[in-house]
């Protein structure tokens, strides 16, 4: 007689076996956190910079004022800033870009961290997170996207070294007007990207937005005209800060593989600080011209104005206008990578004076493409 | 100003109340005019097509103007190249366009590459050591007749599953127009038989797909390194290949600046060939049918002449 424990033991293998095959089944299916699959495109950006001229900290003497300076930070060769940026959809219902950066050698900020959605219908968009706020042209791009090696002074001076940035939230409307019409509404603490991180405490949120439209008066090319506004009350005053913007692009670009290309771009911003003692305003400037020379080589010129306004309130020091005109060419082997060599000449109405740039600019991996 | 109002007020319900996609015609967007072009050969009345790249224009490096977003916005179906042809600017199009349906996964999202054995896919992967390779393979399949029953097909089933209604209306102008391209290719072969075995060297890695199709060798290309110019060691060893007479023609297309063939072939004693890449890249070749009689005719001729 049989007994019945091997019958068991014949058995259960055959009974066990599915459950165990689809185990190690589900196990297979798994994550197992080792797959590149849904790693993020990563990117490296780096660029270099070697400046003289234009950089000395200096005193305008007849005003009594400490010493400041207007655009690069020193000569000398230097590390301008490095950026890592990762980019992917986060799951069906929304995408994410973090950008971390480096500026010089030292100390990893968060650059931009966004989450934005992918599953709003009709136009609508949604995005929150730290970035920088949508606001004129030159305000939204990174440093490596600079058309110029430095920034306007007006955009150093009003909106400060990181520009409007900050942690906000973001909803967008791309309108089905027949032509293209983008609005954008903002909300964000005013500690972060009105007042760069003084005097505001973290529980006063600002707000902004913006129009952008964009016509096309032939195939080849484009006008772009934006309006935008930013801004947010006084904490300890009995006031608020006001920022507007305008800008406008035209481009042109032509047929073929290598396609030559002319883009005329302007734009103008306001501050205005209302307060119970008077009003500061202040506004500023730029109008660009680039073009592709050839293949390998992009020329372009700026001309920037930065003015310190009084009125009968006012409240600011005497400084005379700031005004900045950069002639620039690039060497650009590849859109990966890019060289440039700048001319300054700067007046700021107690002095004029001349300033070279140099500058090396590459990318590694994958980098998504920079908006038009 | 009541009639800036009245437009935003429209704008805004056009964007609310939107037509059933059966009441009215598909709106859709290809990436290249090709594309289009056979979509509109399947869709006819039934789709509205626009085109996003002109003949005239490179798709590796199409300029994302806001405008191609705002077209995007109301897309039913958006048909694209894949294989990265257009990564430089396609994605930041769709991310413009704000428009779940045409996004990776929607319904209205055809990457027309799923119907290809892609060529050239590199092995041990893609390093930019080695110019603009296109990781997942070469993405010139447009390039060739043959390809383009299976396309139609692939267009012809994701047009009935947007537009039920249409599905006979589809199926009929699908079986019509296999019918007439297999008979023009049939003719397009017959014309093209002294392809076969002829060695040829290409500008770019754009005729692989047509090479294979029409037993033509490809046997180098000026751009050695894709999107990057030759260095002029390789020019001379492309020269001196040529001279040894290993080479029967060189090959490049309209986008292409004519200076740096014609001179290599000049040099060379061979015979340069300068061929439309695209649906509108030169005059006469408007249609699909027009723009591959165009390509046959300056084989033919090219190859009747002394």
């Amino acid at each position: 007689m049989t007994r019945p424990y091997i019958v068991v033991a014949l058995i259960l293998p055959w009974v066990l076996l599915p459950c165990f095959h689809s185990l190690a089944q589900a196990e297979n299916r798994a994550p197992k956190g080792t797959s590149r699959d849904m790693n993020p495109a990563i990117s490296v950006n780096t660029i270099l910079l070697y400046s003289s001229g234009l950089s000395e900290e200096h005193q305008h003497e007849e005003d009594g004022e400490t010493g400041h300076t207007h655009g690069a930070t020193g000569d000398g060769f230097a590390i301008q800033e490095s950026e890592l940026q990762l980019t992917s959809s986060v799951d069906a219902y929304a995408r994410a870009d973090i950008i971390l950066a480096m500026h010089g050698t030292e100390g990893i900020e968060l650059e931009e961290g966004i989450l934005e959605t992918t599953f709003l219908p009709r136009g609508f968009g949604l995005r929150a997170g730290k970035f920088y706020v949508d606001f004129g042209k030159h305000n939204a791009l990174h440093t490596h996207q600079f058309p110029f090696v430095e920034k306007p002074v007006a955009w150093a001076e009003l909106f400060g070294g990181e520009g409007l940035n900050g942690a906000a939230i973001e909803g967008s409307w791309l309108t089905p007007l027949p032509w293209y019409a983008e609005v954008t509404g903002t909300a964000f603490p005013l500690i972060d990207v009105i007042y760069g991180g003084t005097e505001i405490p973290e529980n006063k949120w600002g707000g902004g937005g913006r129009l952008r439209q964009l016509w096309e008066p032939s195939l080849r090319s484009t006008f772009d005209l934006g309006i935008s506004y930013a801004g947010g009350e006084h904490e300890t005053e009995d006031g608020h800060r006001h920022l507007i913007g305008l800008d406008g692009t035209w481009k042109w670009t032509g047929p073929g593989a290598n396609p030559m290309y002319f883009e005329f771009q302007g734009e103008w911003v306001r501050r205005v600080d209302d307060r119970s003692a008077g009003t500061i305003e202040e506004d500023g400037f730029f109008v660009h011209g680039l073009t592709r020379l050839s293949r390998r080589f992009r020329a372009g010129a700026r001309f920037d104005l930065y003015s310190p306004t009084e009125n009968e309130h006012d409240v600011s020091d005497t400084a005379e206008n700031v005004s900045t005109t950069t002639l620039s060419l690039a060497f650009v082997p590849s859109e990966f990578q890019a060289w440039r060599v700048e001319y300054l000449f700067r007046d700021d109405g107690h002095q004029s004076d001349h300033g070279v740039r140099a500058q090396a600019n590459f990318t590694m991996g994958s980098h998504p493409a920079h908006r038009y | 100003m009541k009639r800036i109002l009245l437009t935003i007020i429209l704008a805004v319900l056009m964007s609310i109340v939107r037509p059933g996609v059966t009441l009215a015609k598909l709106n859709i967007i290809a990436t290249l005019p090709e594309i289009g072009a056979l979509v509109e050969e399947i869709g006819g009345d039934r789709v509205e097509v626009f085109s996003l790249a002109r003949g005239d224009e490179d798709p590796h490096v199409l300029p994302a103007k806001p405008s191609h977003s705002r077209r995007m916005l109301r897309a039913d179906l958006l048909v694209f190249n894949g294989l990265q042809l257009e990564v430089g600017w396609l994605p930041l199009l769709i991310r413009g366009a704000r428009n779940p349906d045409i996004r990776s996964g929607g319904r209205g999202h055809l990457d027309l590459s799923e119907a290809v054995r892609p060529l050239e896919v590199p092995m041990g992967g893609a390093d930019r050591s080695e110019g603009d390779v296109h990781p997942e393979g070469n993405p010139h399949y447009t390039v060739d007749p043959v390809i383009y029953p299976t396309l139609a097909t692939l267009i012809t089933e994701r047009l009935t599953r947007l537009d039920p209604d249409g599905t006979d209306y589809f199926k009929s102008r699908l079986i019509t127009f296999i019918e007439d391209w297999q008979s023009q290719l049939e003719s397009w072969k017959e014309r093209l038989r002294f392809l076969s075995g002829l060695d040829v060297i290409t500008y770019h890695q754009q005729w692989e797909y047509f090479a294979q199709s029409f037993g033509m060798a490809i046997v180098d290309k000026i751009e050695n390194r894709p999107g990057i110019p030759p260095s002029p060691r390789h020019l001379i060893d492309l020269e001196n290949w040529i001279e040894s007479d290993g080479v029967h023609w060189i090959l490049y297309s309209d986008l292409v600046h004519p200076d740096l063939p014609e001179r290599l072939g000049e040099r060379g004693g061979c015979r340069v060939i300068r061929l439309p890449q695209s649906i509108g890249s030169r005059e006469g070749t408007e249609s699909l049918v027009s723009w591959f009689e165009t390509i046959v005719s300056i084989f033919e001729e090219a190859h009747g002449a002394p």
